[in-house]
């Protein structure tokens, strides 16, 4: 039964990080994407709140939940630190069973792709990622970029989806 | 062999060619359509047009051909219209009025070239990595230790190796005899050695080791028969099929002479465990009184067992050692420790006889590097005109070299030769020759030893073939970094549930196949010196 739910929650674990980043235009397609940026902020709180960066107004971010209707205010000057992803990153990475192929080698193989794989991955999410922008200048990366407009709610608030290929 | 060394230069190139691109500012938002739409440099090198309308929507111009039309204030291409909720609303050709815009946005593609060097780099660590797997397969004693290995000729290193011992026998309990074709070897005196060293991190645990001479006639050969029976063979006489079909057409070429020109299939991609046939025919054959028929093969395994093998030592993970440990106790749950070859099986063989078939034995030896060049003799057929098989096995497990059928002109006894003198490390050694010749007792042989046993031929006017015989067992040495990657839910379902197993495994398989297979045997590195003979 342990054993049952520690898979579950890996699991999920591993689902929800992959999952954050759905609605993210592929690298090729940024410049066409309808949707704002991915953000996950950390507050003074320590509380960390993810979504689409909706829009940037007078000190505050406005953050849409994925998956639901939710939209959220956040202080900017609670924000302890911060991130934005514009583009799904691409996962590298090599067949684990070739290294099964190494025999006693894989002592090292395996250490050395991990690391190579890890500075790889690392790499590629640092292109598509920043952290250092002043927060009241993120509105470029936003849905709105003029700002929430008039009318727009909570109520028609669509969460963003996985665009259509 | 690839050292550790060999990853720096790649390692090196890895951190060059990862340039981490300023990619942030691909978007620029203004407010003057005309400034923008007049600006060369503007629209050359952002040239994708967003316009956020009143209310939330937005229009994105999907290619860079939009127009502005500055009389009429509207602004023209192909566009998809999204509302605020980015719904989209309509899709082509879409004219819009600048009134209805609060926001220009600009945009351009994402610079690839940091991605490209990624790509190119995980591609050259992928390589590396199979072609050093490959290396590893074609000779598995550098990377996963082995048995011991016997040499016939002076100077012999490990590409040359004639026999291999015992393969299979990782326990105790598995301690088996296993005989080996020394083929070509003509000792040139009447005293001879062989040699056999230790070159893996092993203790080889050794209870004989014997030669066994079959006297021949000259211009005939000597066949060993799937059940380790013995036949003298006439050449002379040995025929191909004269058709020979599989699933995907005719492979009578394929299989008429003995020339590394194999035929094999890729496993089923939705189960492993699937069969496949076919079909061989020969023509009439008349023997002689006293004399059977034999089918012969030369054939070896693709990669399917060893990468079945290989998972189940990484299931197993540092729980390795446990596993064997019960596997030698006879432990019920494990003891279906042949499970692989059970339940992929060997290449049965059926005459045809109209409808019916008529089961006449199997061939297996465990192995993809080694041709096992072997016999299956067949119930009395003298006088049919037309001989058919079907050749029952695992898709995409076997290579099949030839086929052919010849007259067995009658049962060889061997001749066993045994040590008359061993050196051990180049020196004589009285108690290890007390030993391989008492059956109660055992030749330890540890990493780097080489011992040298010393026969004499029985008759030098005579000419023989000669076939090693070695029987034991041998223990691999665990290390610390045993593999971390375990998972004893999948070895459970290997052992309780074999064909889910297959099953499941079939798609990982099948990427595996298509990758390993064509590397692995389009490199050109010699394969005919190994022996995985059981």
């Amino acid at each position: 039964m342990n054993r049952v739910l520690i898979w579950i929650i890996l699991l999920s674990t591993t689902l929800g990080c992959a999952r954050q980043f759905y609605f993210l235009p592929d690298f090729e397609e940024v410049h066409t994407s309808p949707y704002g940026a991915f953000i996950k902020l950390k507050m003074d709180d320590e509380a960390k709140i993810t979504g689409e960066l909706l829009a940037v107004e007078k000190g505050k971010l406005i953050i849409g939940s994925l998956g639901a209707p939710i939209i959220q205010e956040v202080d900017t000057s609670k924000v302890q630190e911060y991130f934005i992803q514009f583009s799904k990153h691409k996962r590298y990475g090599y067949p684990v069973f070739i290294a099964f192929t190494h025999g006693w080698w894989l002592v090292f193989t395996v250490p050395i792709n991990a690391i190579l794989t890890q500075i790889t991955n690392s790499q590629e999410r640092k292109e598509l990622r920043f952290y250092n922008y002043d927060l009241e200048t993120l509105n470029n990366y936003s849905r709105f970029p003029q700002g929430i407009p008039e009318g727009f709610s909570p109520e028609n608030y669509s969460p963003a989806v996985k665009p259509a290929n | 062999m690839l050292r550790k060394n060999s990853f720096l230069p790649l390692l090196f190139l890895l951190f060059t060619s990862c340039v981490t691109m300023k990619q942030a500012n691909f978007k620029t938002t203004f407010r003057d359509i005309n400034a923008f739409n007049n600006s060369d440099e503007g629209r050359k090198t952002s040239p994708f047009l967003k316009a956020h309308l009143q209310g939330g929507g937005l229009c994105i111009y999907t290619d860079t051909l939009w127009t502005f039309n500055e009389e009429s204030d509207i602004l023209e291409g192909n566009a998809e219209l999204y509302n605020a909720r980015r719904m989209m609303l309509s899709k082509g050709n879409t004219e819009i009025h600048i009134d209805s815009v609060v926001l220009f946005e600009s945009n351009r593609p994402l610079d690839p070239t940091g991605r490209k060097s990624r790509i190119t780099a995980t591609t050259i660590l992928t390589s590396v990595d199979a072609v050093f797997g490959v290396i590893c397969l074609t000779v598995p004693k550098a990377c996963w230790g082995s048995c011991p290995t016997f040499y016939t000729g002076e100077g012999d290193y490990l590409f040359s190796a004639d026999a291999e011992g015992f393969s299979n026998a990782i326990i105790p309990s598995l301690e088996y005899g296993d005989i080996d074709a020394l083929e070509g070897f003509t000792p040139k005196t009447r005293q001879f050695s062989i040699k056999m060293k230790n070159e893996a991190l092993e203790t080889h645990v050794v209870r004989d080791v014997q030669i066994l001479a079959l006297e021949r006639e000259p211009g005939m050969n000597i066949l060993h028969g799937v059940n380790d029976r013995f036949f003298l063979g006439d050449p002379s006489h040995t025929v191909g099929p004269f058709a020979a079909m599989a699933p995907e057409g005719d492979i009578t070429e394929l299989l008429s002479a003995h020339d590394q020109e194999e035929r094999f299939s890729m496993a089923n991609r939705s189960n492993m465990k699937t069969k496949e046939e076919v079909l061989l025919s020969f023509g009439r054959m008349d023997l002689s009184e006293g004399e059977e028929l034999g089918l012969i093969l030369n054939f070896r395994q693709t990669l399917m067992t060893t990468y079945l093998i290989y998972s189940v030592m990484g299931y197993m993970g540092n729980t390795v050692s446990d596993f064997l440990a019960e596997l030698d106790k006879d432990n019920p749950v494990i003891k279906k420790h042949d499970l692989i070859k059970d339940e992929l099986g060997g290449i049965e063989v059926y005459l045809m006889d109209g409808e019916k078939e008529l089961f006449c034995g199997t061939f297996h030896e465990t192995g993809p590097i080694a041709y096992n060049h072997q016999v299956l003799s067949l119930p009395d057929l003298n006088g049919t005109k037309e001989i058919t098989f079907k050749l029952k096995m695992n898709q995409g497990l076997w290579r099949i070299d030839y086929a052919a059928l010849t007259p067995l002109l009658g049962d060889v006894n061997p001749v066993s030769l045994r040590p008359e003198k061993v050196l051990f490390n180049e020196t004589e050694h009285h108690e290890s020759l007390e030993a391989i010749h008492d059956d109660e007792n055992y030749l330890i042989s540890m990493p780097g030893d080489e011992v040298d046993f010393y026969f004499s031929v029985p008759d030098t006017e005579t000419e023989y073939d000669y076939f090693l015989y070695s029987k034991g067992y041998y223990l691999e040495w665990m290390r610390d970094h045993w593999l971390q990657d375990k998972n004893l839910m999948k070895l459970n379902r290997l052992i309780e549930k074999p064909d889910k197993f297959f099953r499941k495994e079939a798609r990982i398989y099948s990427k595996y196949e298509s990758e390993m297979e064509n590397i692995f045997w389009n490199s050109r590195i010699n394969t005919q010196s190994f022996s995985y003979h059981e």
